[in-house]
């Protein structure tokens, strides 16, 4: 075999040709090697743009991964965009957290303020949890253009509850997920 | 024809048409700060220090062929989207090379800043990966697998969902 080609590119590079799969095909990549497996580390999942081609195509993938998960696709989010991931060891940690962003947008705000009980998963990660939002989604890439829409889940979801109240959520919720300290 | 003197990273002098030269935005922006135009025996080649001969002639080629093209959006996320997902027949004919010379080509594409060819060459990296399955991008990049078995157990976990059942 030759030399990694792909560890030669700059990242911006990566970024293009990943830019130009689908998750389908990004997932596939993941198992080829090491190197391939960074090209979705630098992916930004695009749900935000379902009338483009490509935006029409991550959802439908995000659905997929819903229905894969099943009932436990909160937990199963959240356990990955936990602190590890976010850190950066799981390139998919990104993928996640854009299909619960995308659960978040499919609702009408009304029903995020009145409904927290639907959604009692991601008010325990320690992602929405006091600290600064810059800090928060920076390093798992999240566009700046987004910080709005996360400003918005936050205030709606967030703000509001201190870690004693989301311990009482978990606990009526029934959704058992590891509550980490912000 | 204005031309202008570049030399490579193997030492060579290529020769270019300065307008075709200007599409690259590092060589638009050198050329300005130097007040050069045209050809002079006595004047010195401009060093690209990351850029073989071979790289930038291709990459001439391929800005001569698109001089004439609108200018590249610009480079957000969303631009990227809406950009056409196919190559064109000249490029996709202009991008079959060996993969040794596409990622040259892409790294110097990169650091000569030509846009559109980045994307376009990205897109042809891209097109030989879509549609087929791990082995198979293995054998096409002539890769082996060097996950250990925890990664593999690992990467298997994270793309579960993808599995046909």
């Amino acid at each position: 075999p030759g030399p990694p080609l792909l560890d030669r590119l700059p990242p911006d590079c990566l970024a293009r040709i990943a830019a130009s799969l689908n998750l389908l095909e990004l997932a596939r990549v993941c198992k080829v090697s090491p190197a391939f497996r960074r090209l979705c580390g630098v992916v930004d999942v695009n749900i935000d743009s379902p009338t483009t081609d490509r935006g029409a195509s991550d959802a439908c993938w995000v659905e997929r991964i819903r229905r894969h998960f099943g009932a436990d696709y909160l937990r199963n989010c959240w356990a990955f965009v936990n602190k590890d991931t976010c850190c950066g060891r799981n390139p998919f940690a990104r993928l996640y957290l854009h299909a619960l962003l995308g659960l978040y947008r499919a609702q009408p705000e009304q029903l995020l303020l009145d409904g927290r009980a639907l959604f009692p998963a991601p008010l325990l990660s320690p992602v929405f949890l006091g600290q600064p939002l810059s800090m928060d989604f920076s390093f798992v890439g999240v566009h700046p253009g987004r910080y709005d829409l996360l400003l918005r889940v936050k205030k709606l979801l967030c703000d509001p509850l201190d870690s004693e109240s989301v311990a009482s959520a978990a606990d009526s919720s029934g959704v058992r997920v590891p509550l980490l300290q912000a | 024809m204005p031309g202008i003197k570049l030399l490579t990273v193997d030492n060579e002098i290529v020769e270019v048409d300065a307008d075709t030269a200007k599409q690259s935005l590092l060589l638009r922006s050198m050329l300005h700060d130097l007040g050069v135009t045209e050809i002079d025996d006595d004047e010195e080649a401009i060093s690209l220090p990351h850029v073989t001969a071979a790289a930038l002639r291709k990459a001439m080629a391929w800005c001569a062929h698109h001089k004439d093209d609108p200018p590249p959006p610009e480079d957000d996320e969303n631009a990227r989207d809406l950009q056409p997902q196919q190559l064109s027949s000249w490029d996709a004919e202009f991008l079959r090379m060996d993969q040794s010379a596409l990622f040259e080509l892409i790294q110097a594409a990169n650091y000569l800043d030509i846009r559109g060819l980045l994307d376009t060459a990205c897109k042809a990296v891209a097109d030989a990966i879509r549609g087929r399955s791990p082995e198979e991008i293995r054998k096409a990049f002539n890769i082996r697998c060097d996950f250990t078995p925890q990664e593999e157990e690992q990467v298997r976990r994270e793309t579960e969902w993808c599995e046909e059942k």
